[in-house]
């Protein structure tokens, strides 16, 4: 990208600068969806990006759950892998293998503060897809913890959708966005 | 029995539609609960094995930091 030297009366717009952000690293914000139901799935993903940045806020649900990812509406749990840790204070860390969870858990069913940051790069690509993610919760129920985890799909195929769904029960609330980054 | 509800949001079309689970869908996400249940309970199992190790531990004599030191 060639730098541009302002002389006198140069004139830099916003919508110039959000551009040349986008172009070289910034985010865009795709889409923002509220978690209900057994499952909700965000489909036709913008594949012009390099990585995905999701973010998921203030879910809950029916019951005790981990948070679950499937990509392109694949629910074989061959297909993927994940371990996590989570450390809930005042108790040891917790290591555990799964599937398909992008980590991160509710205890309690009423409403709650959470945070969940899931990263998938190369997610357009056509080389086997991986995320981490990391997060916080402070549950109705008295539980705080944080947790890293981090996964695999097993497929080299583009990720054009991500259903998101409770490990158990059903969704209550929540705000899923999605970011593409250049 | 209504079968619980999905959402589908089209991020091409800004579209979200709200729908009940069709029955091959409904079938499909049972035996994901089923599944992630029978996870639950061994991890609970797990959970409670250590209690009980740490807990015959302590019945030994050693004192909590002991434990802690030994078993992290």
């Amino acid at each position: 990208m060639a730098l541009h030297t302002f002389v006198a009366g140069d004139v830099l717009e916003a919508q110039q600068l959000n551009d040349s952000f986008a172009a070289v690293g910034g985010m865009t914000l795709l889409s923002t969806t509220t978690l209900t139901g057994a499952t909700t799935a965000v489909t036709n993903i913008d594949q012009t990006y390099n990585t995905l940045f999701i973010t998921v806020e203030k879910w809950y649900g029916s019951s005790n759950a981990y948070l679950r990812g499937y990509m392109n509406a694949d629910t074989t749990s061959a297909n993927y892998i994940s371990q996590y840790q989570r450390h809930r204070v005042g108790t040891t860390t917790q290591a555990q293998e799964g599937t398909y969870e992008l980590t991160g858990w509710v205890e309690g069913t009423s409403q709650q503060d959470n945070l969940q940051a899931i990263t998938i790069p190369n997610y357009a690509g056509s080389s086997m897809k991986t995320w981490h993610s990391y997060g916080y919760m402070d549950t109705d129920n008295g539980e705080k913890g944080v947790y890293y985890g981090a996964g695999s799909y097993f497929s080299t195929t583009a990720i054009s959708s991500i259903t998101f769904a409770p490990s158990a029960g059903t969704f209550s609330a929540g705000t899923v966005k999605i970011y593409g980054v250049k | 029995m209504s079968k619980p509800t999905i959402r589908i949001h089209d991020t091409a079309t800004g579209e979200v539609i709200d729908r009940e689970m069709t029955d091959a869908e409904h079938v499909a996400w049972q035996a994901q609960q089923a599944e992630n249940e029978a996870l639950m309970q061994a991890e609970a199992s797990k959970q409670a094995a250590r209690q009980a190790a740490l807990n015959k531990l302590a019945a030994l004599g050693l004192s909590a930091d002991e434990i802690k030191a030994l078993v992290g």
